[in-house]
């Protein structure tokens, strides 16, 4: 135990230093730090929750295995991140998503109250969000959470800018229409 | 909506879930068995460029010094005596004095120098007790060396080589009338008529005539120098059937990726055929130049998924059509194609009249590429192989490659020479961009196989 506290005093460097060195307690601590994060971004774009492990042991492997090429330009965690939605991504692709155009009942737009976000926590957020179609969901969170461009995202689907755009167009509504039926039953 | 994607991005994007039982566990005995390979030391960058420089480097000097050795054992094997000359020339004056630098004897048949006569504009007038003597080889430093030889000596092709060499020595057409009286004897018909002239180039060849003086033992050899080096223009056609290696590494985070690439593509050969100028710089040195075309085939086996395929079944009832879905297994030729312009500077040994040798060294500057094929895109996707149509996953216009080689040229015409040019190129840049994850650079191992026109001479006018 008090090996793992002295190693939380560790700076990043000196963290990335001992993983590229193998340093099995080095590697476990950067795994402790940051598995919480990766897996609920594993659990975002998996089907269920044993790929959701599978991704995030593949990328916890592919860190691991490819740290030595960190140029420090950047965030570590951001470096990190990365990987693990590429595997997300990769796990995806062999899903074969189809992009589909669902009809969605009310097309408007719906008004969401500032206020019902307070009454939504994250559990909330996640679970609805698993609810989304696949292409939605990936669009979604590749461009909501993680910040990627349409183009960008274009590129790593194999698919059009515009298709990404109104993919997201319809997952922010489908979303937001939960969030006001949620708002309802709750009420 | 802003408001929206903010509310969800704070929530969520450092929102930790729990993590399984067991998960580091299964991630250490992962890791243990999938630990990345390094690449071999053989196969880095650096190393096969430094081994392509000491190669051309070890060929060049080593090539060098073998000629010249065998060259003067030659000589020496030949030589019943060597005369070097030098000519020393001040400030713009045409003005030569020749003086002897050196003398090398054979006793058994010595070759004693009578007289050295300078003439007009740089003509210098041997005399010597027996045979003619030959000038074997002029620097430009105009230092001469001067061998007498025989018949037998003569028609070696280690002399030739030196004759070949000769860059200032021209005819001296006008015969003074000193030597009107002069009749031709065996060795002058030999130098004139004789093996001597048949092989060797024209004016340089004719640059030594030699008289044995009537009723004499004498024989005077007369030589004419100018200063300036031999300037010729030659035009290089040539082809190579290519041996292309691809070198890939994965720059960022998609091994997979690469892994898929790797195993689906594979290089099957290419070719180079151009057009070049060389000329000559110095007496050994050259610089080429020109326009070529390169092209690396690749073969690409993948499955395309989701092929359709309409079916029509006729029955009693009437013809139904259905949609098949599926995969199919595809096998594409994949070309990456260039236009490069070569600038090489070559090193020239002449061996003999026939033969010569060069190294050459250089780079290869990448005009324009464009591609025409399949790949996979960073999601695995099959797409165009197009620097446009891929995400501008190719580049078009940015390669630069070092050349190294070795030519055998062998004279065949008056003109032209064909030759055979093993060489290999080395990449310095990719034909990628970086940011697909993985870089790729293609390099070759070729033979030219080519004529080479001689267009021009300048430099030593016959007089």
């Amino acid at each position: 135990m008090s090996i793992v506290k002295h190693l939380y005093l560790l700076s990043e460097h000196e963290l990335i230093k001992g993983c590229i060195e193998q340093n099995p307690q080095t590697q476990r601590l950067l795994f402790e730090q940051f598995a919480g994060v990766f897996m609920s971004v594993c659990i975002r774009y998996a089907i269920d929750s044993m790929e959701a492990e599978d991704m995030l042991q593949e990328g916890f492997v592919r860190i691991f295995n490819h740290l030595h090429q960190f140029k420090h330009e950047g965030s570590f965690e951001g470096w990190m991140r990365r990987i693990v939605v590429n595997v997300c991504l990769k796990n995806i692709q062999k899903r074969k998503i189809h992009f589909k155009e669902l009809e969605i009942e009310n097309s408007n737009e719906p008004q969401v109250s500032p206020y019902i976000y307070g009454n939504l926590c994250e559990d909330d957020l996640m679970r609805l969000i698993s609810q989304l179609p696949d292409g939605y969901r990936t669009v979604f969170n590749l461009n909501v959470i993680e910040g990627y461009s349409h183009e960008e995202i274009a590129v790593l689907l194999g698919i059009e800018a515009s298709t990404s755009r109104s993919q997201l167009v319809k997952a922010r509504r489908m979303l937001q229409n939960q969030i006001v039926q949620l708002e309802k039953i709750a009420v | 909506m802003k408001e929206f994607d903010k509310y969800v991005k704070d929530g969520l994007y450092s929102y930790k879930s729990p993590v399984p039982e067991g998960l580091w566990e299964r991630i250490v005995a992962e890791k243990d068995k999938k630990k990345p390979i390094p690449i071999p030391f053989w196969k880095n960058g650096y190393f096969q460029a430094s081994i392509l420089a000491l190669v051309t480097i070890a060929l060049t000097s080593s090539s060098y010094f073998f000629f010249r050795k065998e060259n003067t054992t030659s000589i020496n094997n030949t030589t019943k005596e060597v005369v070097i000359l030098t000519n020393n020339i001040t400030g713009n004056t045409k003005e030569s004095n020749f003086k002897i630098e050196s003398a090398e004897t054979n006793k058994s048949n010595p070759l004693s120098i009578v007289s050295t006569k300078k003439a007009k504009n740089n003509v210098i007038n041997i005399e010597t007790n027996s045979k003619p003597l030959s000038v074997v080889n002029h620097s430009i430093s105009n230092t001469i060396e001067v061998v007498s030889v025989s018949k037998d000596d003569v028609v070696k092709d280690s002399s030739t080589q030196h004759l070949n060499a000769i860059s200032s020595v021209v005819l001296n057409k006008e015969v003074n009338k000193s030597e009107e009286t002069v009749s031709p004897t065996a060795d002058e018909h030999y130098f004139e008529k004789g093996n001597i002239i048949n092989r060797f180039n024209s004016e340089l060849a004719n640059g030594l005539v030699s008289k044995t003086l009537k009723g004499s033992k004498k024989t005077i050899t007369t030589i004419h120098l100018t200063d300036r080096p031999t300037r010729n223009w030659y035009l290089e056609v040539y082809g190579s059937p290519d041996y292309d290696t691809k070198q890939v590494s994965a720059n960022s985070l998609n091994a997979n990726y690469l892994h898929l690439l790797d195993s689906t593509q594979k290089l099957v050969g290419g070719f180079t055929f151009g057009i070049r100028v060389s000329k000559n710089i110095s007496q050994h040195l050259s610089i080429k130049s020109g326009l070529q075309f390169k092209e690396v085939t690749q073969q690409f086996k993948f499955t395309q998924q989701n092929v359709t395929k309409s079916i029509t079944v006729i029955t009693n009832t009437g013809t139904n059509s259905f949609i098949e879905t599926g995969y199919q297994q595809r096998t594409v030729y994949n070309n990456y194609k260039s236009i490069e312009v070569p600038v090489i500077v070559s090193w020239e040994m002449r061996n003999s009249k026939k033969w010569h040798f060069s190294t050459d060294g250089g780079a290869i500057l990448n005009l324009t590429s464009f591609y025409h094929g399949m790949t996979f895109d960073p999601s695995l996707n099959s797409v165009p192989l197009s620097a446009k149509q891929t995400y501008g996953m190719f580049r078009s216009n940015v390669n630069f490659s070092v050349y190294g080689g070795f030519s055998i040229q062998r004279n065949i015409d008056k003109n032209f020479d064909a030759f055979v040019e093993p060489y290999l190129r080395y990449s310095l840049s990719d034909n990628n961009i970086s940011s697909i994850g993985y870089n790729q650079r293609f390099n070759s191992l070729g033979l030219n196989l080519g004529i080479r026109y001689k267009i021009s001479h300048s430099g030593n006018k016959a007089k």
